[in-house]
């Protein structure tokens, strides 16, 4: 059941109304709860016992700490190692004897047929958090079965993030969170935004970069650079607006959910990229595998193991292939390239250097992108000999990569112009409409209709879904 | 409460000022015009006379439709129509400016050279070859060209009961009118998009295709009996009027991973109904060389826009113009075409 389908809009629509009506807090969570389960269920009601297995195997590793605290090394292992367990089965079983037989020239008896339950490493991580956070003594033990199943199972950042730590969600379970009219229309305006992320800009683009990408010989070296500056909007568009929707559906049910991206193209690194993109990952991996290794406690050389060791693991979080591999490898080694450039030059410049350094780490990115969007190895150097030997060929300059291009030069300028903080570090912000208000009327209408007039009608499942 | 009342007023007036303005948007970004019966019949359906359409989903173009509710400049004038052109929504030609169509281009080389008749276009989308070969003789009979009548196809895979419908004019005619609401709401622009939006979303557009089958050496002449036996209808039509009748052939080019261009469609068709045409005095132009030599000459692509997958869809301008030369040159004498 995606965002973008009406299956979803009526589940929203219930969810809504019962939080409205309903009075109780408990039945209400109930209901969300319920009503999460069956978002869940709707890709195939299997995957529901595998998410009530996890969810159980944390909320009762949790209370074993509190019980047995002299055991609590051990109960964390477990609960640790049994979610990475089901992870590493249902996600990379596959990958791991397709490697081994490629390495030993094994033929391969048949294929696995496991089928990657959606969502899997989202709540997955989620569960870790719970555990690890429990361990360290950072979160009280959660006792409540039904609130912890809700923390996992919450549907509107269920199948693609964002990753919410416990701790900031489990109080919010605790406290009577009845939506008002204001949290119900920003939050349903933050909705419509992300639709319009999704189905008009995301899913336009994704026409011409999927031929592109498929037949990349066929066309001309621009259209083939233009493909890869669409694919990276694309993803983008796509993904922010998943995150975006989910925090808006959060928010209009009374919960509140942290952002997940922030313009991460106008990033001046790499380091700054990973602050700004995919902000729950890269936060979880911050606190829960980088840190753990040592960080940069341990010297320059480890800190560079570390950097490279986090961002592979997190290629390999995105999926089981090479190509994430890679994706993540490569990341990680700008990271530490970034690091000791700081190291050797820690004054900042602005002006000219500031543009320049922008739009390097955004065609870095870009081509880091290849790898990640390409199906194989050899279609992704196919893209790349494109990029870098000039040839002829169809010649597709996409109107709706021009056109989302300069969406999202002109959202990048006002929010430069109008969502700086006070150190001057600027942030990302949906125009919100006013509610109750002629101008926040005619612009939602405005809004919600052109989303339904543009739309792409092809139909395209988010990316994310697949990790 | 008298505050809410304001507030709601506020709202609706809001709403209903952002509808006009999507109605304003919808004009320029797609317009389609509704269909009509045609009373004569020369297809089933025209398009409403005189009305604006517009196209920015797939290509970007926008034109008037001409007094008879056909995609022309201006309907036919003393002189009358030398080439008549038929065909479905590719003929049509909403997706390119009305003189960028085949007809208008052809037209335009004919005029220079001192051609006195009019190259009238009333292609119709959902008008494929053997319904236009079913409205045939009504179409002659209204327009009465004076050189030729062109029929467009982009199938050569025809079942059998479409060819036994086309030979007994047995189709059951196209719907007048695509939306069914009243008229007060299907005038508005924003209406009919939202209209097709939904359509698109629930696949309501996609039509029965003919049931392929495979043709095989010993069936290719069984088939080719099949195709003249409808296509002499087609021949003797044109005969009566005095017309060489001329079936063009557009396939698609499909992109392959090495970076040539393919027809995707099996070549035997096209050589089968090329046969059956040339049985019975019909002239057969298939594009695939034509088309194919574009490709390789400069990546040109016929079909395909900048909003939409390189070489899938509706021709586009490059397609309109090769058609437009393969039938000048043929009108000409100086093409391969089969006869």
């Amino acid at each position: 059941m995606s965002f973008a389908s009406g299956t979803f809009l009526a589940l929203f629509a219930t969810m809504l109304f019962s939080q409205l009506v309903v009075r109780p807090l408990r039945a209400r969570q109930w209901i969300l709860l319920v009503g999460s389960y069956v978002f869940y269920g709707w890709w195939d009601w299997r995957f529901c016992f595998l998410m009530f297995a996890l969810t159980l195997t944390a909320f009762f590793t949790g209370l074993g700490m509190a019980r047995w605290p002299q055991r609590r090394r051990g109960l964390c292992a477990l609960g640790v190692a049994a979610p990475l367990a089901v992870l590493g089965v249902f996600k990379y079983a596959g990958f791991f004897v397709d490697s081994f037989c490629a390495l030993f020239g094994i033929a391969q008896p048949r294929a696995l047929g496991i089928i990657l339950p959606v969502g899997i490493s989202f709540y997955t991580f989620q569960s870790l958090s719970y555990t690890i956070d429990v361990y360290r003594g950072k979160l009280p033990v959660c006792r409540d079965l039904m609130r912890f199943s809700l923390y996992i199972a919450f549907f509107p950042q269920l199948v693609a993030g964002p990753i919410v730590k416990a701790a900031d969600f489990l109080p919010q379970l605790e406290e009577d969170r009845r939506p008002g009219r204001t949290a119900v229309w920003s939050g349903l305006n933050l909705f419509a935004w992300g639709m319009f992320k999704k189905v008009v800009l995301a899913d336009h683009l994704s026409v011409f970069v999927d031929q592109v990408f498929a037949t990349p010989l066929a066309f001309d070296s621009l259209s083939v650079a233009l493909a890869v500056v669409s694919y990276a909007l694309q993803i983008y568009f796509d993904f922010s607006s998943y995150s975006d929707m989910a925090i808006g559906c959060a928010h209009a049910l009374g919960y509140e959910l942290k952002r997940n991206f922030d313009l991460p193209y106008i990033a001046r690194n790499v380091s700054e990229f990973w602050q700004r993109w995919h902000i729950s990952l890269s936060t979880w991996l911050k606190e829960y595998l980088y840190i753990p290794l040592g960080g940069n406690r341990r010297g320059r050389a480890r800190t560079y193991v570390n950097l490279m060791l986090t961002m592979v693991l997190g290629g390999l979080w995105h999926g089981a292939g090479a190509n994430f591999v890679l994706w993540g490898a490569l990341h990680g080694a700008a990271l530490a390239v970034h690091k000791a450039w700081r190291r050797a030059h820690p004054q900042r410049r602005g002006g000219a250097a500031t543009v320049a350094a922008t739009l390097l780490t955004f065609a870095f990115v870009c081509l880091c992108w290849v790898p990640f969007r390409a199906e194989t190895t050899t279609q992704a150097l196919m893209v790349l000999r494109k990029l870098f030997c000039w040839s002829d060929g169809v010649r597709q300059v996409y109107s709706w990569s021009l056109l989302s291009l300069a969406a999202l030069a002109g959202a990048t300028a006002w929010c430069m112009r109008f969502h700086r903080d006070a150190a001057g570090t600027v942030h990302g912000q949906m125009p919100r409409f006013r509610a109750g208000s002629f101008s926040g009327a005619f612009a939602m209408t405005l809004l919600v209709g052109l989303t339904l007039v543009t739309m792409y009608t092809g139909g395209n499942p988010f990316i994310y879904f697949q990790f | 409460m008298r505050q809410k009342w304001k507030t709601a007023l506020k709202c609706v007036a809001g709403a209903v000022a952002a509808l006009a303005l999507l109605n304003l948007f919808c004009a320029w970004y797609y317009n389609p015009t509704a269909y009509e019966w045609d009373a004569a019949r020369a297809t089933d359906t025209i398009r409403t006379p005189g009305a604006w359409t517009s196209r920015a989903t797939e290509g970007c173009a926008w034109m008037r439709m001409d007094a008879n509710g056909y995609n022309n400049a201006a309907v036919p004038g003393e002189d009358g129509v030398s080439v008549l052109m038929m065909g479905s929504s590719h003929a049509e030609a909403l997706n390119v400016m009305q003189d960028q169509s085949a007809a208008a281009r052809l037209g335009a080389m004919l005029a220079a050279d001192g051609e006195a008749g009019m190259v009238y276009n009333i292609g119709i989308s959902s008008h494929t070859l053997p319904r236009c070969t079913a409205n045939l003789r009504r179409a002659l009979e209204r327009f009465q060209p004076t050189e030729c009548v062109v029929m467009e196809t982009q199938d050569v895979v025809f079942s059998a009961a479409s060819l036994a419908s086309a030979h007994a004019d047995a189709f059951e005619r196209l719907p007048a009118t695509d939306v069914p609401l009243p008229d007060w709401i299907t005038d508005q622009p924003l209406a009919r998009a939202l209209y097709q939006q939904a359509m698109s979303l629930m696949g309501a557009e996609e039509e029965a295709q003919d049931v392929p089958f495979e043709l095989t050496d010993e069936n290719f002449d069984d088939y080719v009996a099949t195709l003249a036996f409808w296509l002499e209808d087609v021949g003797d039509v044109c005969a009566e009027y005095g017309v060489t009748a001329i079936i063009y052939y557009h396939p698609h080019l499909a992109l392959q991973a090495d970076g040539s261009a393919v027809i995707d469609a099996p070549p035997r068709f096209s050589e089968a109904l090329g046969e059956a045409a040339a049985r019975v005095g019909i002239v057969y132009l298939d594009l695939s060389e034509a088309f194919l030599d574009a490709y390789a000459e400069s990546g040109a692509l016929p079909h395909g826009f900048a909003n939409t997958a390189a070489g899938a869809g509706h021709l586009n301008a490059v397609g309109h113009e090769i058609v437009a030369e393969a039938l000048y040159a043929c009108l000409r004498g100086e093409s391969g075409a089969n006869t």
